[in-house]
């Protein structure tokens, strides 16, 4: 018997004995006693130095086994084994590999052994993978022009400090940035350094800046001066889309008129005042002209590209007024001195072929001034889509537009004229089909008057009736599709199929609904209005032993519904279901039922319910 | 049917309609006309290409947008509006939304390359510099002194 053999023996006592020392000193002794030729005993002894945690040593004992015996499986599983304790899982992966290929079929105990480790090693790279995944910077893949692509997305007017973020984030999404001009052609100014701000923005963007609000209340006249009139000067104005100026009016005015030197191309143009001003636009209604150009009507006729004009606080001659290209006009706070006459309104809406857009709020509480008219000619405003005016305003005004295409009417602080007279005006037969939003704020309004418009507002979406002390209640009372006068407490039924007498609910497409400062409301009609254009089967669910209040006996359980008969086609006269109510706003409308309020909130998406505790504070609904 | 084979040598076979979202494949296939011959595409992975392919099937009736479309998109500065389906689509883990602009990128798929550079957008917008770095593991590389020099704009993106 080869020496080495005596050795090998004892070894493998002791390694059953667990004296691990005592059989790696054994092992030992029989690779140099010429063991070495065996990879049984050079395995012996790299599974003794496994189970000592000498990985390394026991890698290098089974690589040797390998190589003295390469179709044994045992080296290639230990290995497997090793590598895997190792956390080399790639060499793991292939030692198994390696493994599965030559072990004998017939060898079950060493197949599953091989199987299991096979799945240990995947689990573990699966794993990895996904740990090193996890923090992999993945978007540093992106070729730049993909990159750029994001930026461009992520940068807008509205965002355009966005610009400033992505270029602080590390050095080649800065050198992305800072080569791409169309980042910054958007900006805000401020008193933060508005010089210096306005140098960086002019050459990051090549001069080609866009979209331009520039917010004076805290700038000196020096760093105002010089941004309007250094930096900014060097842009060439006259390209941009927006200008958007806030300032103190000895401000405002001198620096538009050295912007109106450039020759204003701006399509959308916004001045407000921290002050009530008066500023001569003539020149913004008329775009520059090439003197260069022989074209004689160009000359006589010179065109705007003025599409959107914004004034706050600013006094105008309103006669002079007259852009074609205008498509929507907005005056805020329009000062006392510059309150538009009748005449005034309906000359400049029917001058202007293009506007779609109509917002006037005039500061003064004093009615419109009317000069004796006689009889108006009709005109057409064709276009106009918006029309939101907050002040008194003479019949006469609706009397002498038609206005074909209005979607959105916004009518507040109306003490002149009654509601429904101007509504009577605006809502031509057969033209009240695309009204989607009224909204009544303040107004004197007649309700009694006001629900015969309702059944017409079929594509009605937003209704707005607030800051009244009249009992809006009988309005919403008709939007929940009962009949008028009728004060019965029980609420309306989607009446059943083939039944007489069907109520068509009127706005069916409602589902924005302010009744904000309405002190008699109270919280019944709300429910019945929510209940009668909730889907059906909600309203079953929701509709039986709710705890809701009433005007009356606030707290006490009701049934609001009675079980219908049949579970199909509900609505009258095969009518399309109504729309259910997505947004409701009661602010300050201290009748509506607390114990409502946890229904209400379950059954409308948004329900905005908020109580001024101080009465001083609260703003009180208009008496009339 | 169209036969795709992937970078790591898987094999799919999908309805031309499918495969002609991509442009590079449509191109493809009217170069080469009617054949039987597989289509190597050796930047895309399996896992990635059957992604890419449930989009492309969702979408497989809609119509290709033409120049002009992509022409009109460009000049209202494309919001960052993702349709329904397609927000639930990219709800993937950061390697997947990558590796599928990637792949739209190079299969010429433009409405997913839209979908995913507006989901990444998306996921920019309102953050600071440290966070996106957070997001997306990006290494601060810049020397104390650029760093010292950076910041000073950081107050420039206050002004709203």
């Amino acid at each position: 018997m080869a020496a080495w053999k005596g050795e090998f023996s004892l070894g493998v006592s002791a390694f059953r004995e667990s004296r691990l020392d005592d059989a790696l000193e054994h092992f030992t002794n029989a690779i140099s006693q010429g063991g070495s030729t065996s990879h049984i005993v050079l395995d012996s002894r790299a599974a003794v130095l496994e189970k000592l945690g000498r990985i390394a040593d026991a890698l290098k004992d089974s690589r040797e086994a390998i190589k003295v015996a390469p179709q044994a499986v045992h080296g290639y599983i230990r290995s497997a084994r090793l590598f895997k304790r190792a956390n080399r899982l790639p060499s793991a992966l292939a030692m198994a590999e390696h493994a599965k290929q030559l072990v004998s079929p017939l060898d079950g105990k060493r197949k599953a052994e091989t199987e299991s480790l096979l799945q240990e090693i995947h689990s573990l790279r699966e794993a990895q993978r996904q740990r090193e995944s996890r923090t992999r910077c993945h978007i540093g893949l992106l070729p730049v022009e993909l990159l750029f692509n994001i930026f461009e997305l992520a940068i807008h007017p509205n965002a355009w400090y966005m610009a400033v973020q992505v270029s602080r984030v590390c050095r080649h999404w800065r050198a992305v940035a800072l080569q791409s001009p169309s980042l910054w052609r958007h900006v805000v100014f401020s008193h933060r350094k508005p010089k210096s701000k306005g140098r960086v923005w002019r050459e990051r963007s090549k001069s080609a800046l866009l979209d331009v609000v520039i917010r004076g209340e805290k700038m000196s006249d020096i760093e105002w001066g010089d941004l309007i009139y250094v930096e900014l000067d060097k842009c060439g104005p006259g390209s941009w889309n927006s200008l958007d100026l806030r300032a103190s009016p000895p401000m405002l005015s001198p620096a538009f008129k050295r912007l109106e030197l450039h020759g204003l191309g701006i399509r959308a143009l916004s001045l407000s005042s921290y002050e009530p001003m008066t500023l001569g636009l003539s020149s913004i209604w008329h775009a520059p002209v090439d003197p260069e150009s022989t074209d004689e009507d160009s000359v006589s006729k010179p065109t705007s590209r003025l599409q959107s004009l914004k004034l706050t606080s600013i006094a105008v001659q309103w006669s002079g007024i007259n852009a074609q290209s205008i498509t929507s006009l907005e005056f805020r706070d329009v000062p006392s001195q510059s309150t538009p006459t009748t005449p005034d309104l309906i000359s400049m809406l029917t001058s202007l072929p293009l506007l779609e857009t109509f917002i006037l709020d005039i500061r003064t509480r004093q009615p419109l001034r009317t000069a004796d008219m006689g009889d108006l000619p009709v005109h057409t405003c064709s276009l106009l889509k918006t029309l939101h005016l907050s002040g008194s305003f003479d019949h006469i005004l609706f009397k002498a537009i038609l206005l074909p295409q209005l979607q959105s009417f916004v009518i507040r602080k109306n003490m002149l004229t009654e509601a429904s007279w101007i509504l009577n005006e605006i809502l031509l037969p057969g033209n009240n089909t695309t009204l989607t939003e009224l909204r009544l704020g303040s107004c004197r309004i007649n309700l009694t008057t006001l629900v015969r418009f309702m059944p017409r507002l079929v594509n009605l979406r937003v209704l707005e009736v607030s800051g009244t002390n009249n009992k809006v209640g009988d309005l919403i009372h008709i939007l929940a599709g009962k009949e008028p006068h009728d004060n019965s407490s029980t609420p309306i039924m989607p009446p059943k199929t083939g039944g007489g007498g069907t109520t068509k609910i009127p706005c069916p497409a409602l589902e924005v609904v302010d009744f904000s400062r309405c002190e008699t409301l109270t919280g019944s009609s709300l429910r019945d209005l929510v209940k009668v254009r909730m889907p059906l089967e909600r309203a079953l669910v929701t509709g039986t032993g709710a705890v809701i209040g009433t005007g009356t006996d606030a707290g006490v359980e009701e049934n609001v519904f009675s079980p219908p008969t049949s579970t199909t086609d509900l609505r009258p006269g095969g009518h399309e279901a109504p729309v259910p109510i997505r947004s409701m706003t009661i602010n300050d409308c201290p009748q509506v039922e607390q114990a409502l309020i946890p229904w209400l909130r379950a059954s409308v998406p948004t329900l905005r319910h908020a109580f001024t505790a101080d009465k001083t504070q609260r703003k009180r609904p208009r008496q009339y | 049917m169209v036969n795709l084979v992937t970078s790591d040598n898987e094999s799919f076979t999908v309805e031309k309609a499918v495969a002609s979202r991509s442009v590079l494949i449509k191109n493809m296939l009217e170069d080469v006309g009617e054949s039987d011959q597989p289509i190597p595409l050796p930047n895309v992975t399996a896992s990635v290409l059957k992604k890419v392919l449930e989009y492309c099937d969702h979408h497989k009736n809609e119509p290709m947008p033409t120049s002009e479309d992509l022409a009109a998109e460009d000049t209202r500065k494309r919001t960052t509006d993702i349709g329904e389906w397609d927000q639930k689509f990219i709800q993937v883990d950061q390697e997947m939304l990558f590796e599928i602009i990637l792949a739209a990128n190079y299969l010429d798929i433009k409405p997913l390359l839209d979908v995913g550079c507006k989901t990444v957008a998306n996921m920019i917008k309102g953050k600071t510099p440290e966070e996106i770095r957070k997001l997306f593991n990006i290494v601060n590389d810049f020397t104390p002194e650029e760093e010292a020099q950076i910041k000073k704009e950081n107050e420039w993106a206050e002004d709203r």
